[in-house]
């Protein structure tokens, strides 16, 4: 809402009038305040009271995080896509069971998790295309040292990718999601001690894997 | 010396270790380049980046998520929901409250034989009591009504028949409680069942 009542520019006028500018929700009530001035509970509040248009600004808002988790498990752009959509419609689906103190951010990469874990088998191993092979531009840059670099991050891509599910989403959530070992915790729906152990045998999964790779 | 346990080592290698963990692994080696070579492979994990699709992607994920939220009924709280998926957690809350007042009560409310000494004028009170209670309801304590309307037509032998007759001992104790005056009336009265002869 915004009030103004000010002096006309120029003749210096006092005006006696005052204008207010209100917008109006799709159900007619005022809505003094824009829906992206809006706080994430606020928007899941205005989703459930019959605002859809609530959604897309949680959408636009986490779509970058909810597409990266689901890149880290799949590896392939177009899975990852499909993914970060079948996450947003089960957040849509289960909007009215999201706590009101608990945060978004960490309700959807719970989400994310699930939906990721449930569509990575441990049989299957992860795909990489060649369009998810690290930037060669990088290689080009510093020719010996980026080509070293691109295969030691494709050898741990594939090492992680071989992760058993909880220390691999331990990790995903630990070193390229920055989420603290509580957040992990509630996400995983474990304590805070078994979100670092679990991060502490991941490390040291990578690290076997990564010398198997080296010796094969 | 027991070593750092792998949450500990974590938080070592992150930097967050407490005072107590910084000194064990000032003075243990082996805790030390375990943390050591944990950072150097979180290093290692930080280095594959995540690649960033095309900038046109965000639009087009955002258009595809509303266009299969459209498709999707519309979310609503819990107190808008059919009665029938909500109303069993009131309904059964209201039972159980309900149930837990009546037991309150039943515990709180006062025994029918509390305060009564049994003598024959009481006795015979009593049972003009119990008559006039079996005759006209309601009564106050409602355990004491139903325990009277259920034993209404139950007859002696249907009481001892599935074994509910009184336990081995329970009228000696019963006559232990007995004051004198009592126990001397009672002895009157089951001379003189005795002396009666049998019909």
């Amino acid at each position: 809402m915004s009030s103004r009542t000010g002096e006309l520019a120029g003749n210096g006028v006092q005006p006696e009038w005052t204008l207010t500018v209100v917008s109006m929700t799709r159900d007619g009530d005022a809505n003094p305040v824009g829906l992206a001035e809006l706080d994430d509970r606020s928007l899941v509040q205005a989703c459930l009271g019959g605002r859809t248009e609530a959604f897309d600004l949680i959408v636009e808002r986490h779509r970058r995080h909810v597409y990266q988790l689901c890149r880290r498990f799949v590896n392939r752009h177009e899975d990852a896509a499909d993914l970060s959509q079948d996450v947003f419609l089960r957040a849509y689906r289960g909007l009215r069971r999201f706590r009101a103190d608990a945060s978004l951010s960490t309700w959807l990469y719970r989400i994310g998790v699930n939906v990721c874990l449930n569509k990575v088998s441990a049989r299957v191993p992860p795909q990489t295309s060649l369009d998810d092979a690290p930037p060669l531009m990088a290689a080009f840059d510093d020719p010996a040292g980026g080509l070293v670099r691109a295969e030691r991050a494709t050898k741990v891509r594939a090492a992680i990718g071989r992760l058993p599910r909880k220390q691999r989403a331990t990790l995903i959530l630990r070193m390229y999601h920055d989420l603290s070992h509580q957040e992990i915790a509630t996400v995983l729906g474990t304590s805070v001690g078994a979100a670092k152990a679990n991060l502490f045998h991941a490390l040291g999964n990578v690290k076997k894997l990564l010398a198997d790779q080296a010796l094969g | 010396m027991a070593h750092l346990s792998p949450a500990a080592l974590i938080d070592l290698a992150e930097g967050r270790a407490t005072a107590a963990q910084r000194r064990h692994a000032d003075a243990c080696a082996a805790c030390r380049a375990s943390a050591a070579e944990l950072n150097e492979l979180m290093s290692l994990a930080a280095t594959d980046r995540t690649p960033d699709p095309s900038p046109l992607f965000w639009d087009h994920l955002s258009a595809r998520v509303r266009d299969a939220v459209h498709q999707e009924p519309q979310p609503k709280p819990w107190w808008h929901l059919p009665v029938w998926r909500w109303a069993p957690v009131p309904i059964a809350a209201i039972v159980v409250v309900t149930a837990g007042i009546g037991l309150l009560n039943r515990s709180n409310g006062a025994r029918p034989t509390d305060g009564l000494t049994l003598t024959p004028a009481t006795m015979s009170a009593g049972l003009a009591d119990s008559e006039g209670l079996l005759a006209e309801e309601p009564v106050e304590d409602g355990a004491w009504w139903l325990m009277s309307q259920l034993a209404t037509d139950v007859a002696f032998d249907d009481v001892t028949a599935p074994q509910l007759a009184p336990s081995p001992g329970s009228a000696d104790r019963a006559a232990d409680q007995l004051s004198d005056v009592d126990r001397a009336e009672l002895a009157r009265l089951i001379k003189e069942e005795i002396a009666r002869p049998p019909l």
